[in-house]
């Protein structure tokens, strides 16, 4: 009989210790001291409750507001999602946002900066926006950095190949004769934003604008009241959150509808996740694959034993150059790139290995057929 | 029955100190007339736990159960949402948009876009969609086909994808 009065005098403790004293303050003392029994007893009623309590918790636990928007804008589909007070509000601002950059960046619309920069010559050239500018002053500065393996110019011989429309090899004197247009030293920064190109030159700014329009994203976002941003920009990823960390898997080329690791972001740490490869974007002829990603020198698809190479980095916009850099060089060739310009990556190769830099060590988790190679 | 409650009380945990300072017939006046109470309160918190726990556990499985749902979209409004679980049956999904026509196969497992009119094919490239989160997007035909979260996003092995 004895353990229901323990039962009692502990669910109840409070109360009988304040009536009780009045009494007889012997009588509230068995109650502040456990003994076995009562610890049991205490323990048990202790399990219980917190039990209720885990069962109250879960469910009528506080919903924080989620906002997820998929748009098809940028040449790709552009994901937004994040939690908090105010991320309804965050969403919608950063979805006109984007509208907004669709406008700058498309060498598609006749309108936008970058069409207007092809149509430039050196006695008309033209004022761009400072996002614009920054963008293409960064790309031109990669271009020199890695002598011309990226090349904003490139474009004439994508459309060659007829990625976005009809895909198809061309002739090697039809490829001769566009790489005479491609050549990033024909574009001219000159003070003030204004730039100019030499004629015939076309500038498509393609996947670097993302990086940039990203980390204008994110700042927005986070202007208002929220706990957790992902941006999906066609694949690169964006990420923020305030407490907890984040997993960001990264597709494995050989097949992507599996992963083949998952790097682990640490909370209140914004990173851009920006992965480039040509197991997306590729077409087959003659039973030979052709990927979208063309080396200036020969105008046809980079020769490469990397599957995909992903760069983890705070600056989108380097991010986005530096993957599709990394991818071109091979994994020889972008392991010494990658240490001497101190750039976080993961290169998947064809063998299964993933090449890990190693300050990544321990953020990065392998999937189902691929190991880790650390470097640098 | 009272007298040897009280004794055992004092026996366990106050030690030497009830009899002389109060007799101990006044002992278990006041101190256990709460025992047909105490049984009620365990057995009503126990009962509580117990159905809180199973409400939890049934609304858990109903979500569960829900599964994975796939959302289709063109030009940014919703054809189709489907529970994944409906489709035992592989069954073909055909769209046409302005530039021409795609088909998607939908089955209880895993989604794919099986054809498509675009030059490119990259929405056939991305393969299989199976897990939520997955997603094929085509663009010249302006549609996305998503697989989206149940409800259980504790469940998602990985918050976005990089590709």
């Amino acid at each position: 009989m004895n353990w229901k009065k323990n039962w009692m005098m502990t669910m109840t403790s409070v109360t009988w210790t304040r009536k009780r004293h009045s009494h007889n303050e012997l009588l509230v003392k068995p109650v502040l001291s456990i003994s076995h029994r009562r610890g049991r007893a205490f323990a048990v009623s202790c399990i219980l409750a917190f039990t209720m309590l885990c069962g109250l918790v879960s469910g009528c636990r506080p919903k924080t507001e989620k906002e997820t928007r998929t748009i098809l804008a940028l040449d790709t589909y552009v994901t937004i999602t994040a939690e908090g007070r105010d991320a309804i509000k965050a969403v919608a601002d950063a979805s006109s946002y984007i509208m907004e950059m669709e406008e700058k960046f498309s060498r598609k619309k006749k309108e936008s900066e970058i069409s207007k920069l092809n149509a430039s010559s050196e006695s008309a050239p033209v004022e761009l926006s400072p996002e614009t500018y920054a963008v293409l002053e960064t790309a031109i500065l990669y271009s020199e950095k890695t002598q011309g393996l990226f090349d904003p110019t490139i474009a004439p011989v994508m459309d060659l190949w007829g990625f976005g429309t009809d895909p198809h090899v061309p002739e090697g004197k039809e490829i001769e004769k566009t790489l005479e247009q491609v050549d990033y030293r024909k574009v001219h920064l000159i003070s003030g934003n204004r730039a100019y190109v030499d004629e015939g030159t076309q500038v498509d700014l393609g996947g670097a604008a993302k990086g940039a329009i990203a980390a204008e994203l994110m700042k927005r976002v986070r202007g208002y009241s929220v706990t957790k941003v992902i941006l999906d920009l066609g694949g690169n990823v964006c990420a923020w959150s305030k407490s907890g960390t984040l997993n960001i898997g990264i597709v494995s080329p050989s097949e992507p509808s599996d992963l083949c690791c998952i790097y682990t972001l640490s909370k209140d740490r914004e990173m851009s996740v920006i992965t480039s490869g040509a197991y997306e974007r590729y077409f087959e002829e003659a039973g030979v694959r052709y990927g979208h990603i063309m080396d200036p020198e020969t105008g046809r698809p980079v020769k490469t034993d990397i599957l995909s190479a992903t760069v983890i980095g705070q600056d989108g916009t380097v991010g986005d150059i530096l993957s599709t850099v990394l991818f071109a060089y091979g994994s020889e060739r972008a392991r010494d790139f990658a240490i001497a310009e101190g750039i976080d990556c993961i290169l998947c190769v064809d063998n299964g290995t993933l090449w890990v830099s190693s300050s990544l060590k321990g953020k990065v988790d392998a999937q189902k057929g691929w190991t880790i190679e650390y470097f640098g | 029955m009272r007298r040897k409650d009280g004794q055992s009380n004092t026996s366990a945990s106050a030690g030497a100190r009830g009899g002389k300072t109060r007799p101990d017939r006044d002992l278990p006046a006041r101190r256990f007339r709460f025992l047909p109470g105490d049984a009620v309160v365990i057995g009503a918190v126990a009962v509580v736990c117990v159905i809180l726990l199973l409400v939890t556990w049934i609304y858990g499985k109903s979500v569960e159960n829900r599964g994975r749902v796939v959302r289709i979209t063109q030009d940014g409004n919703v054809i189709l949402e489907r529970n994944m679980a409906d489709f035992s049956e592989p069954t073909e999904y055909r769209i046409t948009s302005d530039s021409g026509e795609m088909v998607i196969l939908l089955s209880s497992d895993k989604v794919y876009v099986k054809d498509s009119s675009c030059p490119d094919k990259i929405c056939m490239h991305v393969g299989e969609l199976k897990k939520s989160g997955d997603g094929a997007v085509c663009l010249p035909n302006r549609v996305v086909v998503q697989i989206v979260s149940s409800g259980t996003e504790e469940d998602q092995e990985v918050d976005v994808v990089a590709k």
